[in-house]
């Protein structure tokens, strides 16, 4: 397991830097704006005071998101930006871990190898998954010493909260797609299941903001969870976010190496 | 203990049952053929052996273990080739052989296979002709000197240069004692490497049978023309076939023993005869054919 393991992670590295330095570039990009945009608070402050609040709660805006940086970062890297990077870095490894190699018939020579499917299910599964934490680590925690480029204040408890929250996020998602990649044998089929329902999530996150009727939706909705400004801004994260998110990543993992060590493999 | 026992295997995708109530058995260090035109369920069986598809029903054993309980460990004494070779592209020959050496843990002889073969291991499979891809495929199955070798078409689309090198890496295998289980629709290479052959038929077994008995069965072409006139109902009886009048001539087939043709021809005068042993081909359609007819007068019974 750890040959494929660490084969897995040779052959995924330059995409894993490519995501890495994606997000870091927009992270600084971001701080590097934010002083200017602190000095302009005041104006902003009356701005976002006409916007309605249903429309601040569907968009994660408040009125620290323009007066501190964790407010600032978590409006605008990490409950839009960020949440896509790890979308696409997750589907584009789940459907590449599995579906891809059936599609393609090169998961012949893992499966004619004395190695069960379990043990390649968890090898990718595990290098995918380490991927997610590198990146979730270097994406949040670059804020720190870019922080100190620029002169900004941070509270740096704040950003480990964070990243545990957006580890979490990150592993449900990151599941979602191993198992319809245990499932399908086709990685076209992967990308949309597993990108429809997160279109699915975000749009009823955005409706049950904007709609009192609807309101109940938002607990089918990862983003719902996913509050990062919460986490940013007031170092919290709710006890539904850990369960929802461990609770789906832990199912779909094991429901996906059921389904995988027992399901036909014909490309 | 047989090296594969398969006993009524079956399966079936939906509707569609490409593998029906299959049994044969190959034997420690045979070279076992497995025939079939294209649909007819080889590579389905092949998938089953190697666990890739959960049989519907039935067993497979391989040295006696479950093939699909004890698959991780049977894994271990298997060597696999796939006619359509399918690998990582953007790795070298090399990558894939030190890839499966830290996967299995131990060292290969893939440093004797290469030269061997004239392969080039420094570059990428997506740069590779499908020749060398097949060599790339055939040293990856070899390089753990297998007990048992699972192939299927092995020679799909090589060269006769290239076919004739994965013969002789055969024979040089059957002389060590490795047992080869390979499909095939190519008669002629069966013909000249394998032992004994399971002949398939949309899904069934229609016959298993070794080279040589097969040989035995070997339909005899009898061209004869005649100095005067002849009776052909005196060539027609059991096992004799005319396939053909001719100019003042018969062509006939004859299956088994000719000797009572012969004894027929010699109450006439000859002015030429011309005798032919049937190619495995016909043989192999024969089977065919006798398994039609014996299906369409199940159905006309019916």
């Amino acid at each position: 397991m750890l040959a494929l393991f660490w084969r897995t992670l040779k052959d995924r590295r330059i995409l894993l830097l490519i995501y890495i330095f994606a997000s870091i570039g927009l992270l600084w990009m971001y701080i590097a704006l934010f002083p200017s945009f602190k000095d302009q608070s005041a104006s902003l402050e009356q701005l976002i005071k006409n916007y309605p609040e249903s429309f601040m709660k569907a968009f994660n805006f408040d009125i620290k998101s323009f007066t501190t940086l964790e407010g600032y970062l978590s409006t605008e890297q990490f409950s839009f930006i960020w949440p896509l990077l790890i979308i696409f870095m997750s589907f584009g490894y789940t459907g590449y871990a599995l579906a891809s190699e059936i599609e393609k018939g090169t998961i012949e020579i893992l499966l004619s190898q004395p190695i069960s499917r379990l043990k390649l299910f968890f090898g990718r599964y595990f290098a995918g998954l380490l991927m997610i934490i590198v990146f979730t680590f270097f994406s949040i925690y670059a804020a720190i010493p870019l922080a100190r480029v620029y002169n900004i204040d941070f509270n740096a408890h704040n950003f480990l909260t964070v990243s545990i929250l957006s580890f979490l996020f990150a592993w449900a998602i990151y599941s979602i797609g191993m198992f319809f990649s245990a499932v399908f044998s086709g990685i076209g089929r992967v990308y949309f299941i597993s990108g429809s329902i997160l279109v699915l999530m975000y749009v009823l996150n955005i409706v049950s903001a904007l709609r009192d009727n609807l309101s109940d939706f938002k607990y089918a909705s990862f983003f719902y969870y996913f509050n990062p400004q919460k986490a940013l801004v007031y170092n919290q994260i709710d006890n539904w976010s850990y369960l929802v998110f461990i609770g789906v990543a832990v199912v779909l993992t094991v429901l996906g190496a059921i389904w995988f060590s027992r399901r036909d493999i014909a490309s | 203990m047989s090296a594969i026992q398969v006993q009524n295997l079956k399966k079936y995708f939906g509707k569609t049952h490409a593998v029906d109530d299959v049994s044969f058995s190959v034997e420690k260090g045979e070279i076992f053929g497995f025939l079939g035109p294209n649909g007819a369920g080889k590579t389905t069986t092949i998938r089953c052996l190697m666990n890739f598809l959960k049989p519907t029903d039935g067993e497979i054993k391989i040295f006696g273990a479950d093939a699909q309980k004890n698959s991780t460990e049977i894994k271990n004494k298997i060597g696999f080739l796939s006619g359509d070779v399918r690998l990582y592209d953007g790795w070298t020959g090399g990558d894939h052989i030190k890839f499966l050496e830290r996967l299995r843990g131990r060292k290969s002889v893939a440093a004797e296979l290469i030269p061997k073969l004239n392969f080039n291991p420094k570059l990428k499979f997506k740069a590779l002709s499908s020749g060398n891809q097949q060599k790339l495929g055939l040293i990856l199955s070899l390089m753990f000197e297998p007990e048992l070798m699972i192939m299927d078409e092995p020679t799909l689309g090589l060269d006769p240069l290239l076919q004739n090198t994965i013969y002789e890496i055969l024979e040089s295998l059957r002389e060590k004692g490795t047992t080869i289980f390979m499909s095939s629709h190519n008669l002629a290479e069966v013909d000249r490497i394998c032992d004994r052959v399971g002949i398939i038929k949309e899904g069934k077994i229609v016959a298993t049978e070794s080279i040589i008995s097969l040989k035995e069965k070997r339909m005899h072409v009898v061209k004869v023309y005649f100095n005067g006139e002849f009776n052909k109902e005196d060539f027609n009886f059991d096992g004799v076939e005319i396939h053909q009048e001719l100019n003042n001539g018969l062509l006939i087939g004859a299956k088994g023993d000719i000797s009572p043709l012969i004894r027929k021809l010699a109450n006439y005068s000859l002015k030429e005869l011309e005798i032919t042993h049937a190619s495995l081909e016909e043989i192999f359609l024969e089977f065919y054919n006798s398994q039609e007819k014996q299906g369409s007068e199940e159905r006309k019974g019916q």
